[in-house]
């Protein structure tokens, strides 16, 4: 009896054991796909990366569902690197490693494009347009350097001019102008002397410790007054060389000089300014108006930078914090915003270049690109995503600077002297702020300096 | 013993010895000698973003650097100003700080004390030290321009930005980093002088400036080439400090603290022009070798080497 009741358990072992061993065959794959992804950004945008492993994970449901036994095994980080030299160091030395990634995701693309790193990706945009339908056509073919497209955008972001509505409060403006203010500078009624004014003020009357800041190392908000009068920027496309108007860029010094050296409301040290300082002046109200970005809207709720309430709450946000376009220089001008993308892009070293690019299409659809807009800050690519609930709920400051893609004015130059010019010009900007030179002084320091550096690639007018 | 067993003898004995010395051999060969050699051959080179992809361009950056950079004379002016005024700290003052430490101050353990309070500078990590230099010069939070203003003294809204407060935390930065490594090579050469020469001097009546002038100074001049020569090379491609409070090449060109070694790694790592950044490091090299025998004959390092 005994011996027949262990015969029957060992047989029943057996089988279990053998049935296991089947389902976990039917359930192993048989080929998985490694990968891997490297995301950086400000430290609100962490969703870049999470959005590739969303997608991923949404591609191998569908592997799944089509009876394949295919899954990618997707390894998504993402840093925050606030060196872009180190970043690029981090990059080259990976690919001379042979070690890329499949995926990059915000970094210097017209770096890792002229050093050959990346892998043209027009062909595969082509095959799966479908599902970049409602992605406007100058955000989807942005990246396109002598004929090919090396990136798929994966945010765009506009930058965007702050101001403290307490403080304009207290300086006797109504809830009435208050709200107005953004509408007036969108016409072109208010001008950057009109915001130095204001800030000198302000700055009179004790209510701030400065009116203005600026970014404190080159950067595209600072040549806004530049872009604003030339309608372009600092690169000709028909020509694929460098411009410089000088006229237009002696007015944008002017701009500068009159804020630092008469009105003094633009600290002349302004350049090498640490970020936390600008960033905690203007959270706790010491500065007036910041000319910021889209993206720092996330991060104040996300970094402690106040210093009773640490994060700022929405609510707060929005009760103390105005935003709009950034002014004209002249009245009636033109006033505008530089619209930048940052880039998935396909290095060459990737073994799986149309899937890792079928990956990042994904993580921008709809669904997941809306939880980056509304911890970022950043503008949608997708038409799409601006009709969900969940952005017209949750993101309502990104949904409330949607018209700044009418004064979009684009930061995109493919040229390596677009490398080199930002140092020209900032030494010419330091100069003329801290009052070393004139603003005629400065324009002929930088026409000297961008001769000297870039040649023939760059024309003056 | 014949002649062969002799010559065995020696040969084993060299052999001992080159083993012995093999693997700091390796070390200066994969560590200097190699660097060098492909700093050599870049700097004759085109490659720009990768170093895998290059060819020969002949003298090409040399000429740029010497006809067509705009930017060369003002950091060769700034360098020059930064090399001279470190190198009085980090080589004189660091000698004067090791005869009060180790001569004028008797007892050992303060001396030691005092040692090492110079020297926890020297052991902080590049970017904590240009943080607490940030934190100490800051117009708002920082210390310095408070303790300024009990002296009279009034700072400035940036020590970063305006000049000549700019050249003046350039010279302090690096030079309060070292002249703790000076002051340790000359701590440890008076030390080792006998204690009888003092003792002698004594005697005979000598003051305490005399012994220092006839007996101390004298004896270290071997110390004294070798830190000069050493910190020279050492200033010449020093740039991390700077870096770190600068922030940016743009930051540190607009305050006139742009030198040449920081001018390099912008070349090299900011604008991946890896050939021309060699090219610049190379002129810094043999700037250097031609320093180091300027010293030489100074400092009399034929009499130096004689036996005595």
């Amino acid at each position: 009896m005994k011996r027949m009741m262990s015969l029957w358990l060992m047989v029943a072992v057996m089988v279990l054991g053998i049935m296991s061993t089947i389902s976990l065959a039917q359930e192993t794959p048989e080929k998985i796909i490694e990968m891997e992804a490297w995301c950086y950004g400000s430290p609100a945008e962490g969703f870049k990366a999470t959005n590739i492993d969303r997608a991923t994970r949404l591609l191998n449901k569908m592997l799944e569902a089509a009876g394949s036994n295919v899954r990618v095994d997707m390894k998504a980080t993402f840093e925050h690197v606030p060196s872009a030299d180190a970043l690029k160091s981090k990059i080259t030395a990976a690919y001379e490693a042979g070690q890329l990634p499949d995926i990059l995701g915000g970094t210097d693309t017209l770096y890792e494009i002229r050093a050959g790193f990346l892998t043209p990706v027009e062909d595969y945009l082509t095959k799966y347009e479908d599902l970049a339908a409602d992605i406007p056509y100058s955000l989807l073919w942005r990246f396109m350097y002598k004929g090919n497209l090396y990136g798929l955008s994966a945010d765009s972001a506009a930058h965007t001019f702050y101001f403290r509505k307490d403080v304009l409060r207290q300086l006797g403006w109504d809830e009435a102008a208050i709200d107005a203010f953004p509408d007036k500078i969108r016409k072109g009624e208010i001008t950057w002397y009109d915001i130095s004014r204001i800030a000198k003020e302000a700055k009179a009357k004790g209510l701030v410790k400065w009116g203005i800041y600026h970014r404190p190392n080159p950067g595209g908000s600072l040549w806004i007054p530049y872009y604003t009068l030339t309608g372009g920027n600092f690169y000709d496309l028909e020509e694929d060389k460098m411009v410089l108007d000088k006229n237009s860029l002696l007015k944008m010094y002017k701009v500068y000089y009159q804020m630092a050296q008469i009105d003094k409301v633009l600290p002349s040290t302004m350049i090498g300014t640490s970020w936390r300082k600008i960033h905690t002046d203007f959270v706790n109200g010491r500065v007036l108006f910041w000319m910021g970005g889209c993206w720092q809207w996330g991060e104040w709720q996300r970094v402690a930078y106040h210093e009773e309430l640490g994060e700022l709450s929405a609510s707060y946000a929005w009760e103390n914090i105005g935003f709009s376009l950034y002014p004209a220089v002249e009245t009636w001008g033109e006033p505008g915003v530089a619209v930048g993308t940052t880039s998935y892009v396909i290095p060459k070293q990737s073994k799986h270049p149309e899937l890792a690019f079928l990956i990042a299409l994904l993580a921008s659809q709809p669904a997941f690109e809306v939880d980056h807009n509304i911890t970022s800050g950043k503008l949608p690519l997708h038409g799409g995503t601006r009709s969900l609930p969940k952005f017209k709920e949750e993101a309502k400051f990104v949904a409330a600077i949607s018209y700044f893609s009418d004064y979009a004015l684009s930061e995109w130059m493919p040229h390596e002297g677009w490398i080199v010019l930002p140092s020209i010009l900032v030494e010419g900007l330091t100069k003329v702020e801290q009052g070393e030179l004139t603003p005629e002084k400065a324009v002929d320091l930088v026409v000297a300096r961008a001769k000297a550096e870039l040649g023939d690639e760059i024309i003056i007018k | 013993m014949n002649i062969s067993t002799k010559t065995r003898k020696n040969y084993r004995q060299y052999l001992l010895a080159f083993l012995f010395l093999l693997p700091f051999l390796l070390f200066v060969l994969l560590c200097w000698i190699g660097p060098l050699g492909t700093t050599i051959l870049l700097s004759f080179s085109d490659a720009k973003y990768v170093l895998s992809r290059m060819s020969y361009a002949g003298f090409s950056n040399y000429i740029k650097i010497f006809r067509f950079d705009l930017y060369v004379p003002e950091i060769l002016k700034i360098t020059v100003f930064y090399i001279g005024c470190v190198l009085i700290i980090n080589a004189l003052f660091s000698f004067l700080l090791a005869i009060m430490v180790t001569y004028y101050i008797k007892h050992e353990m303060v001396g030691a004390v005092y040692r090492v309070l110079w020297f926890l500078p020297r052991m902080l990590p590049t970017i904590i030290y240009a943080l607490m230099w940030i934190w100490f010069i800051d117009p708002d939070i920082g210390l310095l321009n408070p303790i300024l203003k009990l002296f009279g003294f009034a700072g400035p809204e940036s020590w970063i930005l305006q000049k000549p407060f700019s050249y003046i935390l350039l010279v302090a930065v690096n030079g309060f980093i070292g002249v703790s490594w000076g002051m340790l090579i000359y701590s440890a050469a008076i030390k080792s002088i006998p204690i009888s020469f003092f003792e002698a001097a004594m005697i005979d009546g000598a003051t305490r400036f005399q012994i220092i002038k006839e007996i101390i100074l004298p004896l270290l001049r071997w110390p004294m080439l070798f830190v000069t020569a050493w910190q020279t090379l050492s200033l010449m491609g020093s740039y991390g400090e700077i870096l770190a409070i600068w922030g940016s090449h743009g930051t540190a060109r607009a305050a006139g603290v742009d030198v040449w070694a920081l001018y390099t790694y912008f070349k090299a790592f900011a604008l991946g022009d890896y050939s021309y950044a060699a090219a610049l490091s190379m002129i810094l090299v043999i700037i250097g070798i031609i320093l180091i025998l300027i010293y030489f004959k100074i400092f009399g390092y034929g009499r130096l080497m004689q036996s005595t």
